[in-house]
């Protein structure tokens, strides 16, 4: 049985090559008793885990409580000393003006397309919230694992939605997402040009998604397209509109 | 004092070792104010925000050992993001349906995701039918020796590493332990289910 177990782990260390992997997952298909090895794995594997997970969430919270114990003792300490917090308020005052600053330059200094792009996806993409049908468990589990970053999981389940009909619409306009959000710009074009073809939708923000993309990637002639794409997205008053409406001046 | 940044952290966690533990706690250290920002950001309670705090650097750390974090972002920016995103699911929790996600997202880093759609289907209703605590009990039965090798390659050691810690001859005899440990825990639990 060691040898069941061996095989079983270098499946998941990756240590199978193509032609092994899939005679593999085609044995955890065809055998039962396979399979049953290989749920045990995954079962033993994911509950030791938990407990890694515990022990270390023990451990920090550990240094979480004595450093609020020492961080009290400073603030007593602040407390029982104007001098000292005369100077915090003068701190507060200074990064109060700067913030004053920072933000009249930003008021009125041009935004270049990227930089309208990136402020859009740092404020409005980086979290995906959940359909209102939230009963699609694999969409949610892919919504899951985007939200902590874990794109490469995320990625395959989004994948595998995209060929089932009902949800392929959602997988696709989140891969193109997580695509553009990991920067890789031809990747999310692609997937956004096919969420664009899906004309049964209620509203499809694939246009405009793919001209935030262009306006992102920023290469020769992407800003003209992405005016062309923004100006029909107003248009046809599709998702988005009223952002391109904002953009397209400074276009 | 030394000047803790990314590549610090991130080559004192990659090293490996008994140093790791180490750069586990620095990171903890480093990004601590995250919390004070989380509370007054979402209005949570500051405990609730340290023991997000807490899970969000598990996953950064977790992410930087099996090579998940490509250093896209900077360390900070990873971190917040995922802190922030944390705080957000810790609010929707009682609030909405939409918290329902939440229970979902501890199980994405199953080993399971590995597999295709179909192998991975049949996979899962084998996991289903087991009986999860008997599970954790014979983990629990397992032995110190074995539990703590168990542990120490699920953070991601090699064997090499385990059997410097462990003070084993070497690694290989790290892999057979391991491998019969893991028979050990089978035989229990098909036992237990035999005779049930």
């Amino acid at each position: 049985m060691i040898d069941t177990i061996e095989y079983i782990e270098k499946y998941f260390r990756g240590n199978l090559s193509d032609e092994e992997k899939a005679q593999f997952e085609r044995k955890c298909e065809v055998d039962p008793a396979f399979a049953e090895e290989v749920g045990l794995y995954i079962s033993v594997r994911d509950n030791i885990r938990k407990g890694l997970h515990a022990e270390k969430k023990r451990q920090f919270d550990g240094m979480y409580k004595e450093r609020s114990s020492k961080n009290k003792g400073a603030t007593d300490l602040v407390k029982s000393r104007p001098f000292l917090k005369n100077i915090r308020t003068y701190i507060t005052l200074t990064a109060a003006c700067l913030l004053l600053l920072l933000g009249w330059m930003v008021f009125f200094t041009e935004s270049s397309p990227k930089q309208l792009a990136s402020t859009y996806i740092e404020n409005n993409l980086q979290m995906l919230s959940v359909p209102m049908d939230a009963s699609q468990d694999s969409l949610q589990l892919g919504i899951g694992a985007f939200n902590q970053q874990d794109y490469v999981s995320a990625e395959k389940i989004f994948r595998s939605l995209a060929n089932q009909d009902k949800l392929a619409p959602e997988a696709i306009k989140n891969l193109g997402i997580l695509y553009l959000v990991t920067d890789e710009y031809d990747k999310a074009i692609r997937e956004f040009e096919v969420l664009s073809e899906f004309t049964n939708l209620r509203a499809n923000p694939g246009a405009f998604y793919k001209a935030v993309t262009l306006m992102k990637r920023d290469e020769s002639g992407d800003a003209e397209k992405a005016k062309e794409i923004l100006e029909d997205v107003i248009n046809k008053n599709l998702p988005g509109s009223k952002e391109a409406a904002k953009w397209i001046n400074e276009l | 004092m030394k000047n803790i940044d990314d590549t610090y952290i991130l080559s004192g966690l990659l090293e490996g070792g008994i140093k790791r533990p180490l750069f586990e706690r620095k990171l903890y250290e480093h990004f601590f104010y995250l919390i004070k920002q989380g509370a007054w950001k979402y209005g949570l309670d500051e405990d609730v925000c340290a023991s997000v705090y807490s899970d969000t650097v598990i996953n950064v750390i977790e992410n930087v050992v099996t090579g998940r974090y490509h250093a896209k972002s900077s360390l900070k920016t990873y971190a917040y993001r995922i802190f922030m995103n944390k705080c957000v699911d810790e609010m929707r929790k009682n609030s909405t349906n939409k918290g329902k996600v939440n229970n979902k997202t501890k199980e994405i880093d199953s080993l399971i995701l590995n597999l295709p759609d179909k192998a991975a289907g049949i996979v899962q209703q084998m996991i289903d039918k087991s009986d999860k605590l008997l599970l954790m009990q014979k983990v629990e039965e397992l032995g110190e020796k074995c539990r703590k090798l168990l542990l120490l390659f699920e953070d991601g050691y090699n064997d090499k590493e385990i059997a410097q810690q462990m003070e084993y001859n070497s690694a290989e005899v790290v892999k057979t332990t391991r491998l019969r440990c893991l028979e050990k825990l089978r035989e229990k639990v098909f036992s237990k289910k035999q005779n049930d």
